[in-house]
């Protein structure tokens, strides 16, 4: 179903390989689970610093509470939602077979019955959840880093190593950052946990809790676009993710299911003129005031608990001055405020379209780390052949140029060059078009010269005898994607109407390897 | 008088003082005029220093411009504060910069700069990175807030708690009345601010934990409870309060009292009011100490003189016991005597304890760096490995400090007391029961040594500001100590690419063994440096103790001299002189009459306020004292 059909079937091929020298024990169980994982949806990480804000970016992403938030410290245990037939929920002890355990009555988002274990005793938790949101990934909610409670942050950090427990990381990792100060150390610390394997390719920062950032106040989101711009600049930051957006959490959760009740207090309020404006002060005066205004105490706590203050302020300010007129309306603005709606595109630009690449590569790791772990007579051809793999395969070299890029360890040249480079190279979404540079409807015509002048230009810097060998070698990858997209818009296979999200079934991709796999002895 | 707003008390208080130098005057004890001119300080200059910490970004500034009813740090949503802001009572609004010494030139300069371009100067819009190279800018207002003395310093919270940044801070906390610690009701306090607020809490006895921002947050109650019980469970002692720096704002606007309740400023105001007022007592306790020292001296002399005059049959019993009394004076000041003793090994203890401390930490820190470096590529990320080294190695130095100044004092408690044993030998002596009553009365000054201040008065007397230079200068010599490149590491980070595996591995190792190599080398100059430091630092300290016990313990002397003399001479006029003995009695009520207002200065305030709330440590590190 995927794009790297190829990909993913050569890296099994390669894990059938290493079962047949692995035949019992750790390694072949957790080969097995490598085999398995190449079937699943790419594993997202939600992580970050305590209270950044996780369980809620969660619940907002699957548009429903499935996590338990809180006011305090809430999330203890790193817990697992994928889409399943049925809803389940299984508990994985740090030691002993993993075991089915009841969910509380009013759904997962409660307290969870451990069994009797405490939370340093559990692995994880697993919650099977129906949820279309769940199907192109499983996303794994994890305690914060920072926390008062050690032990919990030291779990969450064996997750996002890609050097630890193979089978149980992630691929991919959405990474929340409250507003902090960029001197601070600690402002990359949780991407520090293993700064060398961590590619920059497969992370993607929130600046968390972005209503809160500008104090509530009405325009509190364009300081957080403001910090937000300003940490995408930083080149420290710049290694280690791809981009930097601002998300309001809370606002995207809440705003999906915005009821009808809570619009039609909303818009009382948003009447209520001077009075309502007294209430507005701060968040006891609007739950505990007494007012003349018809929203009782409750419902305004209600309103404030799911909202904040910013969210409150802003529905009140929409509907007053009339830029919306109805629930589904201000569901919808208070999405496009939050930048859900950015973030989901986000992922599915770069990491779903990407997710073979990303799985592949995560079946490799485990696949090296299981021969170079348990030496085996055999395990030195395998190993070549994994070194083979890595090196033919033209995603990895796509991907790891993109990343060497990013962190600067890697130039294509002096003159600005390196953004053309990243972007061929798929950093603002891997269709064709994306890659040009061109916008989605751009004709074939367009795309024909675009490629060509992209083309020409990267097969001169490969080509020139005067640059340096690393950038001739970097101009030879890029020469490559060239030629791959300018072999899909040759056969006449080329996608009539780019889609902004690339649909998984594409089929550009397969057409790119068989490209490749032709010219590849020429190249050399 | 710099002290704009002086109360009766104070005024009192400097009469007193004015008496008992005048009378220090008459009897010709220029060291005991000495001592009590310098006591004036303590009511004439009063400083109140509070300052203001926390993390970036959680309403540090807003709070003092809260407090103040003025927007005078600048706040924004994203800009923060750069450079330590000193907000003190001027008539005339002023406010001057003071830049950090030229690394050649060696001295700190000063400029006045406009009100209105503070922020050019303070926040880092301005002043980006503190590119102008400023240590401090200090701000004079004429608000009545800042009347009684109160010093509020704004602190940048830039780069976090631990940092070397905040650490130069922490070096002035022994000499700081309060802490405000500012932490905001978006979430619980992290393991990092509970840490920082336990050490805080080592150096500076009262700390006011603020939690800002609860205008937003409607679970901010539950936050302050979960809050209160990290606080409780790690041992720090603090004042927890619940403010909104908006509401007191909009309160200020609207005229509002109710809002201004509700912003929990008034709270805040009677924290600052009690630490003021501690400050205050402290202060007069202090110098009504001095005072009552100085009139015991005074009254011995007088006393025996006109003991001898009217009693000459009793002359001989009063001079042995005298004589006795000044040999053990005498002995208390030889270096044989047992405070001396103690302050010696005291201190050669602590220079060991707080060495191996300190090395002990910072191999920690080498362990860690060293995994760091063999899980990593140092070629990769060295530019933040160096900024976490440093980082790692000032936070532990910032407990070390902690440790260095907890076992000054403890030492300073000790050499305290021994010397009170001593002194009270000296004071009672066995036999002679008439004498004894003259020597009695000659005291040594219990503001030095007195019980009930030993911790906050007698110590504070001594640390002169050391203790923050000494912080000072190890995060200098943190900051100036150059982590030398790896060599080779620019050529490893371009080995990437070559074509073999093992090729790639040999380099990798190649690197992370000269990055190890160069982190050792940083480490050993970094123990070596800071040692020094540290080990110059006490020993000035510990000098500075002795002189200040060895004064003591002359002037004791003296005063038994004195005594002795005054007996000898009463016994040199044989026939009575009644008109001498009148004069004496003369002067002995005049004395009574200071030493009686001495003392009620040193108990009234306490009587007007009462003690703070228990659990929380009184006294406020004493008001620039001794």
């Amino acid at each position: 179903m995927n794009g790297d059909q190829p990909l993913l079937q050569q890296i099994s091929e390669l894990l059938r390989a290493a079962r047949r020298l692995y035949t019992d024990g750790g390694p072949a169980a957790t080969l097995a689970l490598a085999v398995d994982r190449l079937e699943e949806p790419l594993r997202v990480a939600i992580a970050g610093r305590v209270k950044a804000g996780k369980s809620t970016l969660l619940n907002a992403l699957v548009g429903q509470d499935l996590a338990a938030t809180d006011a305090g410290e809430c999330t203890r245990i790193v817990t697992w939602y994928r889409d399943g037939i049925t809803y389940q929920l299984m508990l994985h002890p740090r030691s002993g077979p993993a075991r089915q355990v009841p969910f509380a009555r009013s759904g997962p988002a409660t307290a969870i019955d451990l069994d009797g274990l405490a939370p340093e005793d559990v692995d994880r938790l697993v919650v099977d959840w129906p949820s279309p949101a769940l199907r192109d990934m499983t996303l794994i909610d994890t305690p914060g880093m920072g926390s008062m409670s050690t032990g919990l942050s030291e779990h969450t950090e064996s997750l996002l190593a890609p050097e630890g427990d193979g089978a149980s990381t992630a691929d991919a990792v959405i990474y929340l950052m409250r507003h902090m100060h960029s001197f601070d150390v600690r402002f990359l610390e949780a991407f520090h946990d293993e700064p060398a394997q961590r590619w920059p390719m497969n992370t993607i920062g929130v600046l968390a809790r972005a209503d809160e950032v500008g104090h509530a106040r009405l325009d509190a989101l364009s300081a957080a676009h403001r910090i937000a711009a300003r940490y995408r600049d930083d080149h420290r930051v710049r290694r280690l993710c791809q981009t930097v957006i601002p998300v309001a959490g809370l606002l995207a959760a809440s705003g999906a299911s915005l009821r009808q009740a809570e619009y039609r207090s909303l818009e009382i309020l948003a009447a209520g003129g001077q009075e309502a404006q007294r209430l507005l002060v701060s968040a006891d005066r609007f739950v505990n005031e007494a007012t003349s205004l018809e929203v009782l105490p409750a419902e305004r706590a209600l309103l404030l608990e799911r909202f904040g203050m910013y969210g409150v302020r802003v529905g009140i300010d929409l509907i007053r001055t009339g830029q919306v007129t109805s629930a589904t309306d201000l569901s919808r603005q208070f999405l496009r405020y939050s930048g859900l709606d950015e973030l989901r595109q986000l992922l599915a630009n770069r990491f779903a379209a990407r997710a073979g690449v990303l799985k592949a590569r995560s079946a490799l790791l485990t696949l090296e780390q299981v021969v170079r772990e348990f030496p085996h007579p055999e395990g030195e051809a395998l190993l070549r052949d994994l070194e083979q793999f890595r090196a033919g395969a033209h995603e990895f070299a796509e991907v790891e140029l993109s990343d060497r890029l990013r962190t600067g360890h890697v130039s294509v040249g002096a003159d600005g060059s390196a953004e053309r480079a990243e972007r061929l190279l798929g950093a603002e979404g891997i269709d064709d078009r994306s890659r040009l540079g061109l916008p989605p409807g751009a004709s074939e015509s367009e795309v024909m010269a675009a490629v060509r002048e992209a083309l020409s230009s990267w097969q001169r810097r490969s080509e020139d005898p005067t640059a340096p060998r690393e950038h001739r070698e970097a101009a030879r990858v890029l020469v490559r994607t060239c030629e791959g997209i300018l072999v899909r818009h040759l056969d006449g296979q080329s996608e009539a109407v780019a889609p902004a999200v690339p649909s998984p079934t594409s089929s550009a991709q397969p057409d790119q390897h068989r490209v490749e796999a032709a010219r590849a002895p020429v190249a050399e | 008088m710099s002290a704009p707003q002086t109360s009766s008390t104070v005024q009192y208080a400097a009469e007193t003082l004015d008496l008992a130098i005048k009378g220090s005057r008459v009897y010709e004890r220029e060291d005991l005029v000495q001592r009590l001119t310098g006591a004036r300080r303590l009511i004439a200059e009063p400083a109140v220093t509070v300052y203001v910490v926390g993390e970036f970004k959680q309403g540090k500034s807003s709070l003092i411009n809260a407090l103040l009813t003025a927007p005078i740090c600048p706040v924004d949503d994203d800009i923060a504060t750069a450079v330590p802001t000193e907000i003190r009572f001027a008539a005339q609004p002023n406010a001057t910069a003071t830049y950090q010494p030229d690394e050649s030139a060696g001295r700190s300069w000063i400029e006045q700069i406009p009100i209105s371009e503070l922020g050019a100067y303070v926040s880092e819009a301005g002043n980006p990175g503190n590119a102008r190279r400023l240590r401090s800018v200090t701000v004079g207002l004429d608000r009545q807030l800042l009347a009684g003395g109160l010093v509020l310093v704004d602190t940048p919270g830039v780069g976090g708690l631990g940092s070397v940044h905040n650490t130069v801070t922490v070096g002035a906390l022994p000499e700081a009345h309060a802490v405000i610690f500012v932490s905001d009701a978006s979430q619980e306090l992290t393991a990092e601010e509970v840490k920082f607020l336990r050490t805080a809490g080592e150096l500076c006895p009262r700390i006011i934990f603020a939690m800002s921002k609860i205008d937003l947050y409607p679970q901010w109650r539950r936050i302050l409870e979960l809050n209160l019980g990290h606080l409780r469970r790690s041992g720090a002692s603090v004042e927890p309060l619940a403010i909104s720096s908006t509401l007191r704002v909009h309160a200020a606007q609207a005229q509002d009292e109710q809002l201004n309740d509700e912003s929990g400023f008034p709270a805040l105001l009677s924290a600052l009011q009690r630490v003021l007022h501690d400050a205050e007592r402290l202060a007069l306790q202090s110098l009504a100490n001095h005072v009552l020292s100085a009139v015991s001296q005074l009254e011995g002399t007088v006393r025996s003189k006109k003991a001898a005059l009217e009693h000459p049959e009793r002359v001989a019993e009063l001079t042995a016991a005298l004589e006795t009394a000044n040999e053990r004076a005498e002995r208390l000041k030889a270096q044989s005597a047992r405070w001396q003793q103690i302050l010696v090994d005291g201190f050669a203890d602590i220079s060991s304890d707080v060495d191996f401390d300190l090395r002990s930490r910072v191999r920690v820190v080498l362990a860690e760096a060293e995994k760091t470096i063999d899980d990593g590529d140092p070629g990769k990320n060295w530019d933040e490995f160096e900024q976490w080294l440093r980082q790692r190695i000032a936070s532990e130095a910032m407990d070390n400090y902690a440790l260095l100044v907890r076992s000054a004092r403890e030492v300073g408690a000790r050499v305290a007391e021994h010397f009170e044993i001593a002194e009270a030998a000296i004071t009672t002596p066995t036999d002679g029961a008439a004498a004894s009553e003259f020597v009695q009365s000659i005291e040594v000054d219990s503001s030095f040594a007195g019980e009930r201040k030993r911790m906050a008065g007698g110590m504070a007397g001594f640390q002169k500001g050391y203790m923050g230079v000494l912080m000072i200068t190890m995060m200098g010599t943190l900051t100036s100590l150059v982590i030398p490149l790896p060599i080779g590491l620019a050529a490893g980070a371009l080995m990437g690419r070559a074509g073999f595996k093992d090729e790639r591995k040999r380099q990798l190792e190649k690197c992370r063994s000269q990055a190890k190599m160069s982190v050792r080398r940083f480490i050993d100059e970094f123990n070596l440096k800071a040692g020094k430091d540290s080990r110059d630092g006490l020993r000035r300290l510990q000098r500075d103790m002795r002189d200040g016990y060895t004064q003591r313990a002359e002037e004791l002397q003296r005063s038994v001299n004195e005594a002795l003399k005054g007996a000898q001479e009463a016994v040199r006029k044989v026939e009575s002189d009644t008109k001498e003995a009148q004069r004496l009695q003369t002067d002995l009520d005049s004395l009574r009459m200071v030493r009686s207002r001495a003392t009620q200065l040193s108990e009234s305030p306490a009587r007007q306020q009462p003690e703070p709330r228990a659990g929380v440590i009184a006294g406020g590190g004493g008001g620039g004292a001794g």
